[in-house]
């Protein structure tokens, strides 16, 4: 194969680098499904384990198969929700920190999901860690 | 074969050192550890660019302490798709630039990588970190692009490769 005509950049390559930018936005618009005034929920392994509106202040052991996985805290205040004290070596869980309507906390290795759902305020990046 | 050796000693020295660097979002990393793939690819050669990429991510994540852990396989299942993407892009028309190459592996590793930790999870919620991924991916893409084109000048100049 002859590449000594290699270039750096030619101007078909905006094409390129746009429309991943196009497919970034049109993936950040889709609206996420929307309830009530906010609701916390968790899953592990896809399943839904537990369930709580997020103005109810609270805190939940997250268990499977009796063992322990991490804590999730409610702040119904603030309206919203973090988790602590994780068993997962990289603690990326926690790192995440708070996390408000529209966020989600995820941890790979406990295949942990805890899901923010409701009408979003003010739209806010959504933090996935593994 | 030296260069090639040579180029995934880089690979697994970035991977080592790129976590070090700050990175918009608490997980993930800017990706500079693919310029040596980029760099083999836009030779022309996709099974050295498969070695390199093997190589970097085994050797990396062992030095890491990562090996076998989600983010690994997220990473190597990634960047082998990335790898083949580029290939085919090359395959498709005979005369391709460096940032086309480098922007597509970005962009098919992101779309791979946030695929397989949704089915790890079983969940589509990694889905919404997508956005800020494939942009961030832009950036470094762009700036891999640069690096492996002056490398790829230099190795043809010297007639290394």
């Amino acid at each position: 194969m002859k590449r000594n005509d290699l270039q750096f950049f030619s101007r078909l390559d905006l094409l390129f680098i746009v429309t991943p930018i196009f497919i970034a936005f049109f993936i950040a618009a889709i609206p996420k499904a929307s309830e009530k005034n906010g609701v916390v929920k968790v899953y592990i392994s896809g399943e839904l384990v537990y369930e709580q509106p997020l103005t109810r202040t609270a805190t939940w052991v997250v268990k499977n198969d009796g063992e322990y996985l991490s804590t999730l805290v409610v702040d119904g205040s603030k309206e919203k929700v973090r988790l602590v004290d994780s068993n997962c070596p990289l603690k990326i869980c926690e790192r995440t920190g708070w996390v408000g309507i529209g966020g989600s906390i995820v941890c790979v290795p406990n295949k942990i999901v805890v899901k923010v759902e409701g009408k979003t305020k003010a739209s806010e990046i959504d933090i996935v860690t593994w | 074969m030296v260069v090639v050796a040579v180029l995934a000693a880089f690979g697994v020295a970035i991977y080592v050192v790129e976590r070090l660097i700050p990175f918009p979002l608490p997980v993930g990393r800017w990706g500079l550890s693919n310029y040596p793939v980029l760099t083999i690819i836009l030779c022309g050669r996709t099974p050295d660019a498969l070695l390199i990429l093997i190589v970097k991510s085994v050797v990396g994540s062992m030095i890491i302490g990562s090996f076998l852990s989600p983010q690994f396989i997220m990473g190597l299942g990634g960047g082998i798709c990335a790898v083949l993407a580029m290939r085919a892009l090359e395959a498709c028309s005979n005369k391709v630039s460096a940032v086309r190459v480098s922007v597509t592996g970005a962009t098919v590793n992101n779309v791979i990588q946030v695929l397989i930790a949704s089915a790890m999870v079983k969940n589509w919620a990694p889905t919404a970190y997508l956005p800020v991924l494939l942009i961030v991916g832009e950036i470094s893409a762009v700036a891999n692009a640069y690096l492996a084109w002056k490398t790829v000048i230099i190795l043809k100049e010297g007639r290394f490769i």
